[in-house]
């Protein structure tokens, strides 16, 4: 097991360079530049501008530079927040996100086990087809439809929570519950999915010959078998809700790292759009790493050498 | 041994192709008819799909409604039999827009997942085929592809190459082709130590010949598993992109933008967003239903 | 085929709307909306009397007086420093800020400014040093100011951010500690209002060697942890894209008449996001910065906390006078002359925006609009015709872009509906996003494109700038050896309404040949909670927080028309 988590950690360094040579390379194919503005910069200035960040060096210089400060976890200066540094901006930012995504996480898995729990035990009855009819609409109805319409009845009609913005509790229940959703009808689906599977297996057909409960079959056999699709679905269900947090974060405007991105794309704020790509990179690798890794704890078929 | 792939995998049992091809097929055919809600889900794409094709022709030969003709003094108005969805900012009739937009995303949808099936079953196929170094290397790749931030990548990629639809196809399916190339390099790589294979090669069938003629043919059910479920994805995205205003421009409508806008003006007039949003969750509905529909048939084990 | 003729009058429309109301309260099945309500959401503040709630729609780039370009900061400096002269809050006439007096030379070229004895929020003295100390910075290439122009009014500014002269060249002198002696290159007639404009704040010296003892970033001034200011107010917490918090600064030499103790910043970039965190009481007022959504306006203008008031920026395009169709000034004209602009500021502005045909606004600072016609559908059509284009026969194709954004999509949506209409061109859009948009605008890599441009002090020149040959800001390739020599004959008139006259010649010169094509002039409309006090609307929109106050009782009870909190006013401790 050690052995083969070293391995994999090695094999992130190639993917790692990869990653960052491919993100410099499209950042800085974009047309446009970070000192475009309404008004005019006379040449002198703009010179001065470009020296400060180093962009009048060759392009090989800036990346090795580049590459340089980020082994001293130096991620540059913003172009566009020249009062802020990335590394800052990123930990202003990021916590927020992964807060917002705890909270849709806890959510979809409350909701999505709960919900498959019962759509299996109760299989085939008006409950199951209930939970799952459910499940599916959960999952078709997309976070920017659900988070307006949202707003409109909690907030603005019934002036229970606040249509938007950050600062205590109150502000990530409705950004927390427009992000979870579509992953807690998809765990709900996987959940049921899995424990029907187990259900048919020899061992489960074991334990009730040997006369265990029913009820400590349900929770000590089926729902390990329930809950092995879902964990190897949280890997890329946690990437997704990272990512996806851009749209949430728009609507509520919550101030994560999402709606950064897209604003430092526009602005062609270069070492913000990198170091935001390397983050959430080396965050996607990691949690594949740990999702292999608890699979392989959780499951004892699993081999790892 | 168990987990997505290789639920997948069973679906095309390849002794079960080879000598009874057709039957495999009937056989699926059969389970999804019997599939109420997968045959109702087909029914409302098909409905939808025709709407979206005819009804802005009907609609603009019988009133004279277009998705894009203003008319300003009209402004918004709310819905009435006249404008059964009621009429935008500008004074357009929001059904001609929605079936408009609902045909770009179906379009959007069906081209990228297409795209993303073809690069994916390609590159999964000559993978594992070639196996060795080549193999690892090529799904290296893919692994480091996946670990991008996808939805990242294709904002870059749009702010660079700028916003047009056909290369919105293309970066949607471009970075969409990653799942079936995993699939299908898993399902090739139990079928190419089958007899049938071996066969081939001892009868010096050259290598091309093998993987499109033998691999490729016997990797079509969890493929066609895989693209029912990618087409609601990439509509998604399409959507997610327009809402972010990086998707289809306008005057053109997409879902994704008919709801930004309709987000934008919910507080006053909500049919904005109530139609576009509901149309886009229908479909998204029938699409998930098929595709589960879909797998299940394909899938024997599912059999009951 | 349209449906022109379907005009709907006002009742209808809503009665239609309420229906719609009605609706969405039975389909989410909650009915307790009450639309006549005469406020836009509640009423009560959410905090206390000396505390306000504002948004300012983004994080400001730099909050550094010398480097600032933009309103997000402006509107922070603003509030934070105190220049010269402040502008009056209702007419903005320049008011004794910091310098009680001053002398101007007979030739109108030497300022004199006697100086008030103050303190910086440290305590330590703010003398006429730390203005000099601020105005050579401004202009020093060492600072890469995007706003050094603003300097280029003093004599030598010019040349020292081209690195040509040495800093301390500049025309701007201490005499003593509390007399400054100012040298302007062109005897500007709007100078002293020009002044109060937020890049000549004074900066305090003291701090930068402070900071450089102690190794930290110069650039890094302005954080709350360091920032030293001497405005009514001081930044105490800057949390990066959620908010800001100012104190009321007891140094600040007028300290007796600032009410507010708290001012909360958020930073909500989507108006409609701005417009629902205002209805559900987080904010008191929107702020300066955020604008409301076209869509709303005629549905919030009924409401009592709704208050428009003139603006001064003109919304147009910028045409590319080198590339075939629009080289032909006829073409021109003829794209300009087929824009309903009044349909326009009607129904998709909706602000109650002035339709202007011109560059420059009626009535600036006394200047007497062109007053050319804002839509002329047959004179359109016979240039395009003289032009060889009847009906847009063998027209090129034209593209128009603009920035990506709900308002300006809006525009191009229509203007491009009209075009068809009226001239039988079609026109492709092309929305880009902003860097994209600038670099394309800047290489003149476009045929129309969209620009709108704020006047930074009242006076016609403000906007005339634009279209002379140097001035980087001329996106269109149009230039004229005789428009700039008016303009230079104007900056040397001493005769103000002789230089009225020349600005106007200048104009009528230029959109004769139609290198741009105006649209409006902006209107500004706020949500204003009753209870907020001392808000007056200007054509600058500058509302310093100094004069705002909370009402007690909730403003409610009180008559209150339109432009209620604009009128009621405070004028005896706006000091002259």
């Amino acid at each position: 097991m050690t052995r083969y988590l070293l391995g994999r950690l090695l094999e992130l360094v190639p993917t790692a360079l990869v990653i960052i040579l491919a993100s410099f390379a499209l950042v800085r194919l974009a047309p446009g530049s970070p000192f475009s503005s309404e008004k005019e910069i006379p040449p002198e200035i703009r010179r001065q501008l470009e020296a400060k960040y180093g962009f009048d060096r060759p392009l090989p210089e800036q990346f090795a530079r580049y590459v340089g400060n980020l082994l001293r976890g130096d991620l540059g200066l913003s172009t566009k927040y020249p009062q802020r540094t990335v590394n800052e901006i990123i930990a202003a930012g990021f916590p927020v996100t992964l807060s917002l995504a705890a909270v849709a996480l806890v959510w979809s898995l409350l909701v999505g086990i709960t919900a498959g729990i019962i759509g299996a035990v109760r299989q085939n009855t008006a409950w199951d087809h209930a939970a799952m009819t459910t499940a599916l609409v959960g999952i078709s109805v997309p976070s920017f439809v659900l988070g307006p319409l949202l707003v409109l009845v909690v907030s603005l009609r019934l002036h229970l929570l606040p249509p938007a913005g950050w600062g205590d509790w109150r502000h990530l229940i409705l950004p927390g519950l427009t992000l979870g959703t579509i992953y807690a009808a998809s765990i709900a689906r996987l959940t049921r999915g899995g424990m029907l599977e187990v259900i048919r297996s020899d061992y489960i057909r074991t334990a009730r010959a040997k006369g265990l409960s029913e009820r400590l079959i349900i929770w000590r056999h089926m729902l390990r078998g329930g809950l092995l699709p879902v964990i190897s679905y949280l890997g890329p269900a946690i990437a997704s809700m990272l990512t996806g947090s851009v749209v949430v974060e728009k609507i509520f405007n919550v101030p994560g790292i999402g709606p950064y991105f897209v604003d430092a794309a526009f602005n062609r704020d270069y070492f913000l759009v990198m170091g935001i790509v390397l983050l959430y990179a080396f965050f996607l690798l990691l949690l594949n790493l740990v999702v292999d890794a608890l699979y392989g704890l959780l499951d004892p078929r699993i081999d790892y050498s | 041994m168990t987990g997505a792939d290789d639920s997948l995998a069973a679906g095309a049992r390849p002794d079960d192709a080879l000598i009874a091809g057709t039957s495999l097929w009937q056989d699926a055919w059969r389970r999804l008819r019997k599939n109420s809600m997968a045959v109702a889900s087909g029914l409302i794409i098909l409905l939808v799909g025709l709407a979206c094709l005819v009804g802005p022709l009907v609609l603009h030969a019988v009133w004279g409604y277009d998705a894009q003709t203003q008319d300003l003094a009209y402004g918004p108005q709310p819905p009435s039999w006249q404008h059964p969805f009621g009429t935008d900012f500008y004074g357009r009739d929001l059904l001609v827009r929605v079936l408009v937009g609902g045909r770009v995303s179906l379009s959007v949808g069906l081209l990228a997942a297409i795209v993303a099936a073809t690069i994916g079953t390609i590159y999964g196929a000559v993978a594992s085929y070639a196996g060795g170094v080549v193999d690892s290397l090529m799904m290296r790749t893919v692994d480091i592809l996946y670990a991008l931030p996808y939805m990242f990548l294709v904002i870059i990629l749009v702010t660079i190459l700028g916003k047009s639809l056909l290369l919105l196809f293309l970066a949607l399916g471009a970075v969409g082709w990653l799942l079936t190339a995993r699939v299908v390099r898993g399902q090739v790589m139990s079928l190419k130590e089958q007899d049938f294979v071996l066969a081939a090669r001892s009868l010096g069938t050259p290598g091309r010949a093998i993987v499109f003629r033998h691999l490729i043919p016997n990797t079509l059910g969890p493929v066609i598993v895989t693209f029912t479920l990618t087409v609601p994805s990439m509509i998604l995205q399409e959507a997610f992109l327009s809402f972010l205003g990086l998707g289809v421009q306008p005057p053109s409508p997409s879902l994704g933008s008919l709801i930004n806008d309709g987000a934008n003006q919910m507080l006053v007039f909500w049919w904005t967003l109530v139609f576009p949003g509901g149309v886009m969750t229908l479909l998204l509905f029938a699409l998930n239903f098929l595709g589960d529909g879909v797998r299940d048939a394909l899938d024997p084990r599912m059999r009951t | 085929m349209r449906k022109l003729q379907r005009r709907v009058g006002m009742g209808h429309f809503r009665r239609c709307h309420r229906w719609g109301i009605l609706l969405v309260l039975m389909a989410t099945g909650l009915g307790c909306q009450e639309s006549q309500a005469p406020y836009f959401g509640t009423v009560r503040p959410r905090h206390g009397p000396d505390e306000l709630w504002i948004n300012n729609s983004s994080e400001p780039e730099w909050l550094d007086p010398s480097r600032c370009s933009d309103s997000t900061g402006g509107e922070i400096i603003w509030n934070t420093f105190e220049g010269l002269v402040q502008a009056h809050p209702q007419t903005l006439a320049p008011l004794p800020a910091l310098a009680t007096h001053w002398e101007v030379s007979a030739d109108g070229r030497r300022y004199t400014f006697h100086l008030r004895p103050s303190q910086w929020s440290d305590g330590q003295p703010l003398t006429a040093h730390d203005f000099v100390f601020a105005f050579r910075r401004l202009v020093d290439p060492q600072t890469a100011s995007k706003y050094a122009s603003n300097g280029f009014i003093f004599t030598g500014g010019a040349a020292i951010a081209r690195g040509e002269a040495a800093v301390d060249s500049l025309g701007v002198r201490a005499v003593d500690d509390l007399t400054l002696e100012i040298d302007l290159v062109d005897p500007l007639p709007y100078f002293l209002n020009f002044l109060s404009f937020y890049s000549f704040m004074p900066i305090p010296r003291h701090l930068f060697t402070e900071l450089d003892r102690r190794g930290i970033d110069a650039d890094f001034w302005t954080r709350p942890e360091h920032v030293v200011c001497n405005g009514p107010f001081r930044l105490t917490e800057w949390r990066f894209r959620q908010r800001m918090v100012f104190e009321k600064n007891p140094c600040y030499w007028d300290a007796a008449s600032v009410s507010l103790a708290r001012v909360r910043v958020a930073m909500v970039e989507s108006a409609t996001t701005a417009l629902n965190m205002y209805a559900a009481g987080e904010f008191d007022w929107p702020g300066g910065n955020t604008s409301l959504p076209a869509e709303f306006l005629d549905h919030l203008a009924g409401y009592q906390d709704f208050h428009r008031h003139p603006y001064l920026g003109v919304y147009f395009y910028w045409i590319n006078t080198k590339v075939p169709p629009l080289d032909d000034p006829r073409v021109r004209r003829a794209l300009s002359l087929a824009i309903d602009r009044d349909a326009l500021v009607k129904h998709v502005t909706r602000g109650g925006q002035i339709a202007a045909a011109a560059l420059v606004p009626d009535g600036l600072a006394g200047y007497e609009g062109l007053g050319l016609p804002v839509f002329d559908p047959d004179a359109a059509r016979q240039l395009l015709a003289e032009a060889g284009h009847a009906g847009g026969v063998g027209l090129p194709p034209i593209t128009l872009s603009f920035n990506t954004s709900e308002g300006h999509r809006q525009v191009a949506e229509a203007l491009q509906a009209m075009w068809q209409r009226e001239l039988s061109i079609d026109v492709t859009l092309a929305n880009q996003e902003w860097k994209v948009f600038l670099a394309n605008a800047e290489q003149m890599n476009f045929q129309l494109c969209r620009m709108g441009w704020i006047g930074d002090y009242a006076d016609p020149y403000t906007f005339l700038e634009l279209l002379r040959s140097d001035c980087g800001n001329n996106h269109s390739g149009w230039s004229s050896p005789a428009y700039d020599r008016l303009l230079q004959e104007a900056n040397r008139e001493a005769d103000p309404n002789q230089r009225l006259a020349l600005l106007r010649k200048a104009e009528a010169l230029a959109l004769a040949d139609q290198p741009l094509l105006p649209l409006y002039v902006y209107t500004r409309c706020q949500l204003i909670k009753p209870y907020v006090r001392g808000i007056w609307g200007n054509h600058q929109d500058r509302h310093p927080w100094k004069y705002i106050s909370i009402a007690a009782d909730g403003g409610v009870g009180e008559s209150s028309a339109g432009d209620h909190a604009v009128s009621v006013s405070r004028p005896s401790e706006v000091r002259r």
